[in-house]
C-alpha cells in the first residue's frame, strides 16, 4: 500500500513514519507539510491512503479533501474532537486523536 | 429591641418633641374648656411623654405585617385596629393619672371636662398612632433598600473574585495534547529529547499553576514560564518558529500579573507561526521607561489573513486583568500593520509587591 503523510508538524509526520515502519507492504511515497504540497504530491504519487492532518495553515484536511478527485483513503490525525462527524460526512476510514500510540494506528490501517 | 432605644442620639431630640406636644395638648385642652393651667400642663405633658412610647408599638405591628407582603385592606384594617387599642390603652390610662392629679391638687376639674379630655385623647391617640405606623414603614423600606443594595454589591464582588480566579486559570488544552503527542513522535527517534521534553511540561504546569495563584510576579517570572512555553513549541514547530528577544535589564524586577504574556505569546504562536506556511518570527520585548513599563509581543500576519474572532477574546481578557492591576496607568494596544500585529502593552514600573507606585 502507497501511503502519503500530510501535517505541518516535523515531529508529527516522523511519529506516523515510524509507526508504519512496522507494517509490511507499506511504502510511505511522501511527507507534505502544507495542503498545497499535499495536493500537488496526490496528483503526482497517487497514494492509496493518506495521514491527514487537520488545522494546517493556509488549507485544512478538509480543504484538501475538497481539492482532490479522486480521493485516496483518508484517516485524519488531529489533536482536536471536534472534526469527527465532519470525518464521517466525508468518509473518512479512521479519526486518530493526538496522542496514539502504535495499537491504535493498526487499527485504522486494517480498516482500509 | 426598638431602633430607637438601642440608637440613644436620637432618644433626647425624642422626648423633647413629645414634651413641647404636651405643652401644646395642654393649651388645646384649655380652648376646649376651663382647665387649670398647672393642672393641664401636670396632665398633658407626661400624657404625651406615655403617648411617644405607646406609639412606638407601630415598630413590631409594622414589622409582623409588612407592606411588601401583605394585602393592603389586611395592612390597613390591622393597623387601624391596633391604632384603637392602643389609643384606648393610652386614653384610659391618661385619664386615671388625670384622676390621681384631681385627688392630689385641689383644682376644680368637672366631670364635664374630664370626659372632654379622655375623648380628645382617645381620638387624638389614633392619627398620632397611624401617623408613626407610616413613619416605621418609611423607616424599614428605607432599611430594606439599603439592605439589598449592600447585597447587590457583595455579589458584585464575589463574581468579580470568580471571574478572575477564571481568567487566571486559563490553560488550552489543546496545548496539551499537542505536546504529548509531540512527546509522542521523541519517543522512538529521540528518547533523551522525549524525556527533557516531559520535564519542560511538568515544569511549565507548575510554573503556571504557582503564578496564577499570585497578585502580581516579577517580569522575570513571567519570561522564565514565557520561555518553557516557547521550548516545548519549538518541538513542534522546528524551523518555522523563530523567538527574537530583547528585554530591558531594568524591567526585569518590575512587577505584573500573573500569566500576563503567556496568552498573548501563545496568540502569536497560533496566528504567527501555526498559521503560515512558512511560519515566522515572534518578537518579545520589554522596554522600561522610567516610571513605565513597556511589553511588546509582536508577531508577522499574512496580507490576506482575516481578523479570528477567537484573538478578540483572549486580548479583552488581558486587557481586562492588565486594567484591574494598573488602573489607567495600564494599556493594552494591539495595532495591525501591513505584515505584523502587535501587541503592546503599558503599565506602571513597580518593583514592591504591595502594591505601592513608586517603581
Amino acid at each position: 500500500m502507497r501511503v502519503l503523510i500530510v501535517d505541518d508538524e516535523a515531529p508529527a509526520r516522523a511519529l506516523v513514519r515510524e509507526y508504519l515502519g512496522a507494517h509490511e507492504g507499506i511504502e510511505v511515497v511522501g511527507e507534505c507539510a502544507n495542503g498545497f504540497e499535499a495536493v500537488k504530491a496526490v496528483s503526482e504519487q497517487k497514494p492509496d491512503l493518506m495521514f491527514l492532518d487537520v488545522q494546517m495553515p493556509k488549507l485544512t484536511g478538509f480543504e484538501v479533501l475538497e481539492l482532490l478527485d479522486p480521493a485516496p483513503a483518508v484517516v485524519f490525525c488531529t489533536a482536536y474532537d471536534e472534526f469527527a462527524l465532519k470525518a464521517f460526512e466525508v468518509h473518512a476510514v479512521d479519526y486518530l486523536l493526538k496522542p496514539f500510540g502504535r495499537d491504535r494506528l493498526a487499527e485504522a490501517l486494517a480498516r482500509v | 429591641m426598638h431602633p430607637l432605644l438601642t440608637r440613644r442620639v436620637w432618644l433626647g431630640p425624642y422626648v423633647l418633641a413629645w414634651l413641647l406636644a404636651g405643652l401644646l395638648l395642654a393649651e388645646f385642652l384649655r380652648l376646649l374648656g376651663p382647665l387649670p393651667p398647672t393642672h393641664a400642663h401636670a396632665f398633658a405633658v407626661p400624657a404625651m411623654l406615655v403617648c411617644g412610647f405607646v406609639v412606638l408599638s407601630a415598630w413590631w405591628a409594622c414589622r409582623r405585617h409588612p407592606l411588601v407582603s401583605t394585602p393592603p385592606l389586611r395592612v390597613l384594617s390591622s393597623q387601624v385596629g391596633v391604632a384603637l387599642q392602643a389609643s384606648a390603652v393610652w386614653s384610659v390610662g391618661s385619664m386615671l393619672w388625670e384622676l390621681v392629679l384631681v385627688r392630689l391638687g385641689d383644682s376644680v376639674v368637672t366631670r364635664a371636662d374630664l370626659l372632654r379630655n379622655f375623648g380628645v385623647l382617645f381620638l387624638l391617640g389614633i392619627p398620632l398612632y397611624l401617623l408613626s405606623a407610616v413613619v416605621h414603614y418609611l423607616v424599614l423600606a428605607f432599611e430594606a433598600a439599603h439592605e439589598a443594595e449592600r447585597r447587590v454589591l457583595e455579589s458584585q464582588v464575589s463574581t468579580r473574585e470568580a471571574e478572575v480566579r477564571a481568567l487566571r486559570a486559563q490553560l488550552n488544552p489543546h496545548f496539551l495534547f499537542n505536546s504529548l503527542n509531540s512527546i509522542n513522535s521523541l519517543v522512538g527517534s529521540d528518547p533523551e529529547g522525549a524525556r527533557r521534553m516531559c520535564e519542560g511540561l511538568g515544569d511549565f504546569l507548575r510554573r503556571t499553576l504557582a503564578l496564577a495563584a499570585r497578585d502580581s510576579v516579577a517580569l522575570s517570572e513571567e519570561l522564565a514560564l514565557v520561555e518553557r512555553y516557547l521550548a516545548i513549541e519549538q518541538v513542534r514547530f522546528g524551523e518555522r518558529l523563530g523567538v527574537e528577544r530583547r528585554v530591558d535589564e531594568s524591567a526585569l524586577g518590575c512587577r505584573v500579573p500573573p500569566l500576563l504574556l503567556q496568552p498573548l505569546v501563545e496568540n502569536a504562536i497560533k496566528h504567527g507561526v501555526s498559521g503560515r506556511l512558512e511560519g515566522g518570527v515572534v518578537r518579545i520585548e520589554a522596554r522600561r521607561e522610567g516610571a513605565r513599563l513597556g511589553i511588546v509581543v509582536e508577531n508577522p500576519v499574512d496580507e490576506d489573513a482575516p481578523a479570528r474572532a477567537g484573538a478578540g477574546v483572549g486580548l479583552e481578557n488581558v486587557r481586562r486583568r492588565l486594567e484591574a492591576f494598573g488602573a489607567e496607568e495600564a494599556r493594552l494596544d494591539a495595532v495591525r500593520e501591513p505584515g505584523v500585529f502587535r501587541v503592546l502593552l503599558t503599565l506602571p514600573a513597580r518593583e514592591k509587591e504591595t502594591g505601592g507606585s513608586r517603581g
